[in-house]
């Protein structure tokens, strides 16, 4: 609420430049910095509406709980606030000014989980705090900016939105272990033959920077599960993937990023691979009866 | 994520803004605070250095660029009808004359082109967030 009085009062500033200035250019692009300021507000204030309709109280909240916890280990410098939407997806850090060239501070992330995944697919909020973490930090304009392979400026947005994501899945992977690929791989099996959308890579680069990030942690059985995957489902060759070149760099700068198991908490639950063991080890595999046992006990800890 | 890519023109079109403002009442001679000038002035020459750094990396495959200043000054050079080492010439100026506090008429119409630019993408991005209405 304070930022938003900050923000508010700062755009009141920024209207009376726009009354006072003589130039019409100007003004128009003083009221296209408000406009969009205020529309970015107003997105936010629908979200934290979602967050707050959503959860009644913060012990009726799991996955709530869970994004919590990922975003103290993780180390994001804000609180994160989860809610369950239409999908997976963060609001990562909004952009305010309080002053003449001062930021407001990030005070809060906002994440979406799946309204209809069984609860052992929430591993997957994991890349959205990822977003929320790289927000604040530079590694994929680290990755982007000094690669001189890009000479197609046309396509910066595409090569920085699939950097962000692959980047997202490493880090997912590092920290979550093989539950972030095994909820990957069973919440898109059906997608994963399909040539990439405009904003992701290719689905078989995704699975290769998960399998390398585990073979980094010494999960060899895990990573070779997903190529054996990648060859069973005949998918396109990773090396076809417009940001081929930047997966050694992905996985350097994320060498860092602590494991899920790192953290100080008596709660074995937030680690999600003894239920995806549980999931992979049933046979068949991925049986519905098991994947509800398993996201039910899981309900039963995070609530408890 | 909803931030990244849609609030990258947010800095830049508020630092420009800001600045263009503070110039203009400084040839009006209305009184500017002057510690609020000194600040304008400096973010302003950060974001020519870093947009000339972009529009060097286009004659140069060593230079460090940034991709979001890359498509500024490409579509800079557009408006403006002029070939990169001639936008390389014109910012190059343009960060000495804030320097030296003494902006040109030149450098004025390169603030005003990047701002142009830069009101544009913000304002498509933003749309972007929502199909509803826009």
């Amino acid at each position: 609420m304070n930022s938003s009085n900050e923000l508010l009062t700062y755009l009141r500033t920024k209207l009376g430049q726009a009354d006072a200035t003589s130039s019409k250019q100007l003004r128009k692009q003083i009221l296209a910095f408000v406009d969009s300021s205020a529309r970015y507000l107003i997105i936010q204030i629908q979200y934290m509406r979602n967050v707050m309709i959503g959860t009644p109280s913060p012990d009726m909240n799991p996955v709530g709980r869970l994004v919590e916890f990922y975003g103290e280990t993780m180390g994001l410098e804000a609180p994160v606030y989860a809610y369950l939407g239409e999908s997976y997806y963060s609001t990562g850090a909004f952009i305010y000014y309080k002053k003449y060239g001062q930021r407001l501070g990030t005070e809060y992330f906002i994440v979406s989980a799946d309204l209809a995944d069984p609860a052992v697919f929430w591993v997957l909020s994991a890349h959205e705090i990822a977003h929320c973490w790289l927000s604040r930090k530079d590694l994929v304009d680290q990755i982007c900016n000094d690669n001189p392979l890009i000479t197609d400026k046309t396509n910066a947005d595409q090569v920085e939105s699939h950097v962000e994501e692959a980047l997202c899945d490493v880090i997912a992977t590092r920290f979550a272990g093989p539950a972030y690929p095994r909820a990957f791989a069973s919440k898109l099996w059906v997608h994963l033959t399909e040539e990439y959308a405009n904003r992701h890579p290719l689905y078989s680069f995704r699975l290769e920077c998960m399998a390398q990030a585990l073979d980094d942690s010494r999960f060899y059985d895990e990573a070779g599960s997903i190529r054996e995957m990648m060859d069973e489902y005949k998918m396109r060759p990773w090396k076809d993937e417009v940001i081929s070149w930047s997966l050694d760099r992905l996985l350097d700068l994320t060498t860092k990023m602590p494991p899920v198991t790192s953290a100080k908490t008596g709660r074995s639950c937030y680690d999600f691979n003894q239920y995806w063991d549980m999931i992979c080890e049933a046979s068949p595999a991925s049986d519905p009866a098991i994947m509800k046992r398993a996201s039910d006990s899981l309900l039963s800890q995070l609530e408890g | 994520m909803l931030s990244k890519h849609s609030m990258k023109g947010m800095d830049v079109l508020n630092t420009s803004t800001d600045l263009l403002y503070s110039l203009e009442q400084v040839k009006a001679g209305r009184p500017v605070d002057g510690e609020e000038l000194a600040v304008r002035l400096g973010l302003g020459q950060d974001l020519l250095t870093r947009l000339l750094d972009a529009a060097s990396s286009q004659t140069s495959k060593t230079a460090r660029h940034d991709l979001f200043m890359l498509t500024i000054a490409e579509q800079v050079e557009k408006k403006l009808a002029l070939r990169p080492s001639e936008l390389q010439l014109r910012l190059r100026q343009a960060v000495k004359d804030l320097q030296n506090q003494q902006p040109t008429p030149a450098t004025v119409q390169i603030l005003e082109t990047v701002t142009d630019v830069v009101a544009g993408i913000t304002l498509r991005s933003v749309e972007g967030l929502s199909t509803s209405l826009l």
